[in-house]
């Protein structure tokens, strides 16, 4: 899932690192926090931290810049780590496509779930539409044929009465 | 004023579908008692006024007076039963006496419109509709149609009463505009009870469809009727598994198994080369509505008579090729068994005035009553229905009436003359006098033989 959501950032990060004025190498490696990590808003040691990751995490290296700083993507946002301070703290991180694949499968299967459950909820209720309306008529069709036909035969039973009675 | 009576008895009890409580009571079966008693109420003001009161002619009416009794007694018993015993039922007591009221209000009520096989079956397309909204649409009918969609048996049970009626109308009806009528009717019927998967109902209607060519004269013009509606019985039957098995049109259904439409559209062909094999033998201009088919009606009996025994195979055996069946039967205790178990002495005085109502009904049948006839279809499939469970409360004032109707309905009996043709349609011998229909057709090994009703019997279907 981690995964998913470094990948979810890339375009963002990379608008975001059109836009930085530092000079920077092209990047685009995963990496493996070892130990806690900081990430500061301007590549400087005394800039303002602005997220940190706890071991274990995926980090997104988007680019190196000339002062020998990493910059990583977080959550749409960019950030910088000293390349020398965390150099023990961070490890290469072999990227697992077989792993992406599949849950990027899952997903997939999961987003085609909804639609087609919401589609088969609209065939239902489309269907129901369609067999309410014919058996209201179908209904409503023999009940007329045959209060029509009672009405009929009555009045030629009417008539042959009344034929009887002028023969007679 | 009777006719007002019968006319709300039978609307309410095709109409009131919902299985609510008052008073320890359904409600289907207070209305009942409310319009019993006023109906009995009416009629003792008219006995004031010098009108009748109840007949005792038969046996069976001094049964169903002691029923009637025993019943009572039963009532005011649990009236008085200690409530802290348990909870008080005594909704079969209230049953069984507005019942055999009824049978007494009906007995009397001699005068039978076909209006009112009409009014049981326009209240029945109500029920219908929410049947088939449930089973195709929603389930916003649920509420209104508790009793006939919570249970398939007596869903089963009510359903059987527009089938049964507008099958044995369509048979005998002359009219094409009223004929069409019951054949939409019969065939919505036939789909609710498909959508309704009960196997034990689909024999029963099977058994009755087969059941009119033996129990009605075997007109031409009634057993082509007769197999236009088992041939389209077996046609929705057969195509029911691929329906429900490739096609997603229904909202709520058992799937039906492909082999059994497999066996259905076998059997459906078989029996179609047998059935077209003699009807080609038929002269050609014979008048279908006069031309008897005796052989015919001869071997309807005969398939009636081995569809019994494979029914009785299935029901003993417990296995076999139709598993479903034998497992339905099992399932659910028949209405005899459930009444035997909580009134012994209750059930053997019921047995006593079936029995002895059987015997009015067998004195009281002739081929040639139509109206008594359909009667007599629907006293049997009633009681045959009650061997595999118990029928739906709302359904049970219509079953008393057609019992007790065909116990004593005095129809006119259809007079005939009649001509005997040889199978090449040649005329054989000329009957003059007019005779009863009843000793048409000697076992000279002829066919067919012409009938002419009287005009009582030649006016049917036009009511």
């Amino acid at each position: 899932m981690a995964m998913i959501l470094v990948l979810w950032n890339i375009p963002l990060t990379a608008a975001a690192g059109e836009g930085n004025k530092t000079a920077m190498a092209e990047d685009g490696r995963f990496m493996t926090a070892v130990e806690t990590v900081e990430a500061k808003a301007e590549p400087k040691r005394d800039a303002e931290t602005i997220f940190s990751f706890v071991k274990g995490d995926i980090i997104f290296i988007i680019g190196e810049t000339e002062e020998g700083w990493y910059v990583v993507s977080y959550q749409g946002e960019t950030g910088y780590i000293e390349k020398t301070a965390s150099r023990s703290k961070l490890e290469e991180k072999e990227l697992d496509v077989e792993a992406l694949n599949a849950e990027l499968e899952a997903q997939e299967a999961e987003s085609k779930l909804v639609v087609e459950e919401t589609e088969r909820y609209r065939a239902e209720s489309r269907r129901s539409k369609v067999w309410g309306a014919v058996i209201v008529l179908l209904i409503l069709g023999i009940l007329a044929t045959g209060i029509i036909s009672t009405v009929r035969m009555e009045k030629s039973g009417r008539k042959n009465v009344k034929k009887n009675k002028d023969v007679e | 004023m009777d006719g007002i009576f019968s006319i709300f008895i039978l609307a309410v009890s095709m109409l009131v579908m919902m299985d609510i409580d008052i008073a320890g009571l359904r409600l289907s079966v207070l209305l009942f008692f409310l319009l019993t008693a006023a109906w009995t109420f009416c009629r003792a003001v008219r006995v004031r006024e010098g009108g009748g009161w109840f007949r005792m002619e038969y046996r069976v009416d001094l049964a169903a007076i002691i029923l009637f009794l025993y019943g009572l007694f039963s009532f005011i018993g649990k009236l008085f039963q200690n409530p802290a015993r348990g909870e008080i039922r005594y909704q079969f007591q209230v049953m069984l006496i507005v019942c055999i009221v009824l049978y007494f209000l009906w007995k009397e009520a001699q005068e039978f419109s076909d209006w009112y096989f009409d009014l049981i079956l326009y209240g029945a397309l109500i029920g219908m509709a929410a049947f088939l909204f449930y089973h195709l649409c929603d389930d916003r009918a649920a509420w209104l149609a508790t009793e006939l969609l919570g249970n398939s048996e007596k869903a089963a049970s009510y359903l059987m009463v527009p089938c049964l009626v507008s099958t044995a109308q369509y048979c005998v009806c002359r009219d094409k505009m009223r004929s069409f009528f019951y054949l939409l009717t019969a065939l919505t019927g036939f789909f609710c009870l498909m959508l309704n998967h009960n196997v034990v109902s689909f024999w029963i209607m099977v058994m009755a469809l087969l059941s009119i060519p033996v129990i009605f004269r075997p007109a031409a013009q009634l057993v082509k009727r007769d197999m236009q509606l088992l041939f389209m019985f077996f046609f929705l039957l057969g195509n029911m598994g691929p329906l429900t098995n490739f096609l997603e049109l229904f909202r709520e259904i058992t799937v039906f198994e492909m082999k059994y439409s497999l066996y259905v559209g076998l059997m459906l062909a078989s029996g179609g080369i047998f059935f077209f094999y003699y009807w080609r033998r038929i002269p050609e201009g014979a008048d279908l509505g006069k031309l008897v088919l005796r052989k015919m009606g001869k071997g309807y009996l005969f398939i009636l008579k081995m569809a019994g025994i494979i029914f009785a195979g299935i029901v003993l055996s417990g296995n076999g090729i139709a598993v479903l069946l034998a497992e339905e039967i099992g399932a659910e205790p028949s209405g005899f068994a459930q009444i035997f178990n909580n009134d012994l002495a209750g059930m053997l005085m019921l047995l006593v005035v079936i029995i002895l109502l059987m015997e009015r009904i067998g004195k009281n049948y002739s081929a040639d009553k139509p109206t008594t006839n359909i009667f007599l279809l629907m006293t049997v499939v009633f009681f045959g229905q009650c061997f595999f469970w118990t029928p739906s409360v709302n359904v049970l004032p219509v079953y008393t009436m057609m019992a007790v109707m065909a116990a004593f309905y005095k129809e006119k009996n259809g007079k005939c003359s009649g001509i005997k043709t040889n199978i090449s349609g040649r005329i054989k011998e000329n009957e003059n006098s007019r005779k009863n229909i009843n000793g048409f057709g000697n076992a000279d090994g002829n066919d067919f033989g012409i009938m002419e009703y009287s005009a009582d019997g030649s006016s049917r279907g036009g009511q």
